[in-house]
């Protein structure tokens, strides 16, 4: 089976280095997609042993991710594991994402509700992302509870069946898909601090934005996929 | 009697008709645009040089007054005018997205290829 590490990163100079280093040592190959940095990304992840593939202008974490799934698929990936580029995502649970793969699951997701270290988001985060995960059990008969996570292992032939993601705002609309198309979803424990380097995409117009998009989501994947 | 608006409309059609002429000579737009834009001008003209043709498309819509009819209409082909334009800028980003992504790959391979 192998594996392929696909990590986007947008000005993300200050973590991309140590997070690609920490990879290497459970994935051969990892893939980091610079979208659109405006520091030294590219270079710093270069560096680290990270393949790069660079979009000239900034289009979102969705737009990313499509770059990077595109480019493991034809590395020829059975596996492809999904992590971000500013170390809230701790790579020494990618053992544990693949071991779930091994088992028979077409997607696993890392989730911090299953651990005490969701408590240290604020309260607007954690409550918009138990009521995200609410609407896609409700949506999707699943039973997740962290939705949004981008920490995340797909089987490259169940990836392969999914739509092409949005530039923004995939999470809900990738995993309700999966769901629709009845393919086999499991949760793990991943601790997840907040961010301390580097400046986060949530700013006041996402989290006003966010209930829209939602619904965009629930209805595109509800008539259109 | 002539009011402002009918002054300020004869003007407008005037402009839609000569800078939509100019940017089609300079090709900055498409000879489609300029018929659609010259024939909202030359509407203009005519409903502001007779207004006795306002009056008739009033009095066919039954909307009371001719500046009624003209601002219903007007406001009738903004609507189509904004989805029109809606529906191709959101084609254009998404068009965007994929040359964003297309341009990245094709550097990936070059610089691969070295």
């Amino acid at each position: 089976m192998k594996p392929v590490a696909v990590i986007p990163a947008r000005n993300e100079m200050d973590t991309i280095g140590d997070v690609v280093a920490e990879v290497k040592k459970y994935v051969k190959d990892v893939i980091v997609i610079d979208d659109g940095s405006t520091d030294s990304t590219m270079i710093t992840a270069l560096k680290a042993g990270a393949s790069v593939v660079s979009h000239p202008l900034n289009k979102g974490v969705g737009a990313a991710l499509r770059t990077g799934y595109r480019v493991a698929l034809q590395n020829k990936a059975d596996v492809i594991i999904q992590i971000d580029g500013d170390f809230q995502h701790d790579p020494q649970y990618i053992p544990q994402l693949l071991d779930e793969i091994e088992k028979g699951y077409d997607m696993v997701i890392g989730s911090r509700f299953l651990n005490p270290s969701h408590k240290h988001y604020n309260v607007t985060r954690r409550s918009g992302i138990i009521f995200f995960s609410w609407v896609a059990n409700l949506v999707g008969s699943l039973d997740v509870t962290d939705v949004t996570s981008g920490y995340r292992c797909y089987r490259a032939s169940a990836l392969a069946q999914l739509s092409l993601l949005s530039d923004r705002h995939w999470a809900l609309e990738q995993t309700l898909e999966a769901a629709r198309k009845r393919m086999k979803i499991k949760e793990v424990s991943v601790e997840m601090p907040v961010r301390e380097k580097g400046v986060s995409q949530f700013d006041l117009r996402t989290y006003i934005l966010y209930p829209f998009r939602m619904v965009e989501c629930v209805v595109k994947v509800l008539l259109f996929r | 009697m002539v009011s402002i608006i009918n002054v300020a409309g004869f003007l407008l059609g005037c402009y839609f008709l000569l800078q939509s002429y100019l940017l089609v000579k300079e090709k900055k737009e498409e000879v489609t645009d300029f018929l659609a834009w010259s024939i909202i001008g030359l509407s203009l003209l005519v409903l502001t040089v007779v207004p006795q043709v306002g009056d008739a498309l009033a009095s066919y819509l039954r909307i009371s007054t001719r500046a009624n009819t003209i601002f219903g209409l007007a406001i009738f082909l903004l609507y189509l005018i904004i989805f029109r334009m809606n529906t191709l800028n959101r084609n254009l980003y998404r068009q965007i997205s994929v040359l964003n992504e297309e341009i990245a790959l094709l550097k990936y391979e070059r610089e691969n290829r070295k």
